[in-house]
């Protein structure tokens, strides 16, 4: 099934936040996303878990008092059960529709994802981590040998159903994730 | 001074898009579905039978289906209000013919001072670096905000003025850092005079997207950036001001400046919105850990987020060459513009903030609160160490924009910009670099900037004249310029596509192996008889770093290299970027 849920989150390290509180809820293999949401009054994160094990009860009731909209998805249903908000109901729909296809969404959580740490080959990190592809800025090639230090936070993305990981140079010939874990926030106005 | 450029030497040219044609450009960017794309929507659509659906779309349906999501699709019909942005677009070339310009004056608009919440210095602590590194003219940007719009604008005025006195030879702007609504930062800046601050405080309390909350990407604030500069364009008119100009800042930085919003903004005042930074500030950014930071060179190191354009590559979240990659690519989001034959020029600054190997820090006691309060920082102090960590450059130590202008003075400075009689290097690349293009066998021909109108099938020439660096730079090395690349594009006329970022026609159509290179020196490159309507830019560099460009290496075979964060030493990488000059057949 798939649980989807806006929660108004402003940009992806809240919305990564909203999901380490969910995955509580969850105690078993997950795909995890944050997805953008630029349609409607304000861009923000909604994000969406899918796994096998029904999780409905308990996202429900970890998501009580919140203010959210929730799409949860059973398959074979007719329609998906829609609730909270209209304006994030539409976010958490979005994000159920990227999350059902596999064509859009930042991955937080996958089954491999625990073995994507420390400094490993690209080959070894595809194999060990189910990742799909390894992808570098600049059209940089990527050799199966050149050494990746994953900072221990990977946020893959998912394009046609696949997992890719985007890269980029760092120094001491080294790959590093293109999205680092800790994003310069401009300027104390802001 | 005026503003005849508008009128000057308007083109009455041949593609019918002049000043009648209806503006049809559709701001379908607001589409209340940007998410899904238009396979996905038709799959969800069950009024559309399976037999109208393509194979893409039959199997995305199939996936909806057996995952329980069609059904829901009226979650889809909530969006807020959707409107176009109040643009009136004065549509037409507004070209000028540009003088040959008699002096070429250094500069800097972009500077950050204690009455930046994120600052530290002096106004004068700036201005005399800036005079001492070889700057003839600065603009104070301090950052808009609750603070500086309710005292810090009114603040740093005594100071420039102050600072003004000190140092008779060097102009001194008073600006902001606006946060432009929906969108990143820009510099605002206004003529001296008894209204300066009046102007500036009032833009600041009326357009600042931190003051009026108004930060994310939504129509309305959009339109209120639009507003904005359009408002700075009235005060002009109505002579509370001699003149204003707007340049965003650090462009690609976060994804956030689309390519509609610049063109809007480009189209809400052509007078005021003049361009934006070719290369950003923070070049020491990218100084390997033991002598600098470790980061990304301009601090460009982030990746998309909710209120980033979707389709700009990650590519475009970096810098290359110390340039932001609208500008850096060629063929790129720039070029989109030049090809449409819109005016639009870049610069490159400092953005000083607190600067590397500084050894002064703010005193004890200087808190934010302490800034919420008094609209400033106190002045800083002696800190006993030296930080390497610090990200920026002072003002002329690395990033020069060179404005040609008929005097030194503070109108002539804004006209040059306005007339992107400029060319901007890093680490003080070249000591000369003038531009022009003219018909074979004529004395003279039009400088950055300009436009050469001349009768179909004349030939016509580019001439580069370089004065090779003589001076050490501030590294204390001579740098050299071994290579000099000439870029072209074809004039293709508006776009119907306001988010179009690329140019397809502009490619690198020449390169001269300039090493060994000293004193003055003339490139020529014929640009054959004159046809279409196309123009040319031109650019140099030290050519330790290159790698084809975004585009191919048929459009850019050698172009500047993807920065590498943590290991970026700006002084090993140098370039310099002129602005265009058009060359239209009668």
């Amino acid at each position: 099934m798939i649980v989807a849920v806006d929660a108004d989150s402003r940009d992806t390290a809240e919305a990564d936040h909203l999901l380490y509180e969910l995955l509580e809820a969850v105690d078993q293999p997950v795909v995890a996303c944050t997805h953008m949401v630029h349609g409607g009054d304000r861009p923000h994160v909604a994000v969406s878990l899918a796994v096998a094990a029904d999780i409905a009860e308990p996202i429900r009731a970890l998501l009580a008092d919140r203010f959210a909209g929730v799409a949860i998805t059973q398959p074979g249903a007719s329609q998906p059960e829609l609730s909270g908000p209209s304006q994030l109901v539409r976010g958490a729909y979005v994000a159920a529709v990227e999350a059902a296809l596999g064509t859009a969404g930042r991955v937080v959580r996958w089954p491999g994802h625990e073995q994507g740490r420390g400094v490993l080959r690209a080959a070894e990190l595809r194999a060990r981590a189910g990742i799909d592809h390894l992808e570098a800025v600049g059209g940089l090639p990527i050799t199966d040998d050149a050494l990746v230090d994953t900072l221990d936070f990977l946020r893959p993305v998912r394009r046609e159903g696949q997992l890719v990981l985007q890269l980029q140079p760092a120094a001491g010939n080294l790959l590093i994730p293109f999205e680092l874990q800790h994003q310069q926030k401009c300027c104390a106005d802001h | 001074m005026g503003h005849s450029h508008a009128a000057g030497h308007g083109h009455g040219h041949g593609h019918g898009h002049g000043h009648g044609h209806g503006h049809d450009h559709s701001h379908d960017h607001h589409h209340p579905n940007t998410e899904l794309d238009a396979s996905t929507l038709a799959a969800l659509d069950e009024s559309v039978p399976d037999s109208d659906l393509s194979p893409t779309e039959v199997s995305r349906r199939g996936l909806l289906r057996s995952a329980g999501i069609l059904g829901g699709t009226a979650a889809l019909a909530v969006t807020g209000a959707q409107f176009a942005a109040a643009t009136a677009p004065k549509d037409g070339w507004i070209f000028n013919h540009g003088n040959r310009p008699n002096v070429w004056l250094a500069g800097d608009h972009h500077i950050h001072t204690q009455f930046s919440s994120d600052g530290m210095y002096r106004v004068i602590d700036q201005a005399r670096h800036a005079a001492a590194y070889g700057l003839d003219w600065l603009v104070i940007t301090d950052h808009g905000g609750a603070t500086h719009a309710r005292i810090g604008v009114d603040l740093v005025n005594p100071q420039i003025k102050a600072a003004r006195s000190e140092l008779k030879d060097t102009l001194i702007f008073q600006g902001l850092e606006w946060n432009i609504p929906a969108a990143e930062h820009g510099t605002i800046f206004v003529a001296p005079g008894s209204r300066e601050v009046e102007v500036l405080k009032q833009f600041e309390n009326s357009y600042d997207g931190s003051v009026k909350n108004a930060g994310a990407n939504t129509a309305a604030n959009e339109a209120l950036a639009v507003s904005g500069i359009q408002w700075l364009g009235q005060q002009v008119d109505k002579r509370r001001v001699a003149d204003a100009l707007f340049l965003a800042n650090h462009p690609a930085r976060n994804g956030i400046d689309s390519p509609h919003e610049i063109r809007n903004w480009r189209d809400a005042d052509p007078r005021i919105a003049i361009g934006f930074e070719g290369a950003p500030g923070h070049q020491a950014g990218g100084l390997p850990k033991g002598i600098g930071t470790g980061g990304a060179r301009g601090i460009y190191g982030n990746s998309p987020n909710a209120n980033s354009f979707p389709a700009y590559p990650p590519e475009s979240y970096r810098t290359w060459g110390g340039f932001d990659w609208m500008t850096a690519t060629v063929g790129g989001l720039w070029d989109s513009l030049l090809a449409e034959g819109k005016p639009w020029w870049i610069s490159a600054n400092s953005d000083s903030h607190n600067n590397w190997n500084e050894t002064a820090r703010r005193p004890d006691g200087s808190s934010q609160e302490q800034f919420d309060r008094d609209g400033r920082y106190m002045d800083p102090v002696y800190g006993n160490q030296v930080l390497p960590t610090n990200s920026d450059f002072w003002p002329g130590f690395y990033s020069r924009t060179h404005v040609g202008a008929d005097r030194r003075d503070y109108l002539s400075v804004m006209e040059g910009l306005r007339n992107g009689r400029m060319w901007v290097d890093h680490g003080m690349l070249a000591k000369g670099v003038e531009v022009e293009v003219r018909e074979v066998g004529k004395r003279y021909g039009e400088p950055l900037g300009g436009a050469l109108v001349v009768r179909k099938g004349r030939p016509v020439e580019l001439v580069v004249r370089i004065t090779a660096q003589t001076m050490p730079n501030w590294a204390n090395f001579v740098p050299t310029l071994n290579r000099v690349d000439v870029i072209q594009g074809a004039v293709t006329g508006h776009v119907s596509d306001r988010d179009t970022f690329a140019a397809p026609k502009t490619k690198v159509v020449r390169q001269w192996d300039t090493s060994g290179k000293r004193g003055t020196f003339e490139l020529v490159h014929p640009l054959g008889r004159v046809e279409e309507a196309s123009y040319i830019r031109v650019r140099g560099t030290d050519g330790h770093r290159s790698q084809p460009g975004y585009h191919g290496a048929a459009v850019d075979p050698a172009g500047p290299a993807l920065d590498v964060v943590g290991d970026a030493d700006p002084w090993v990488d140098l370039w310099f970027y002129t602005n265009p000059i058009w060359v239209l057949p009668k």
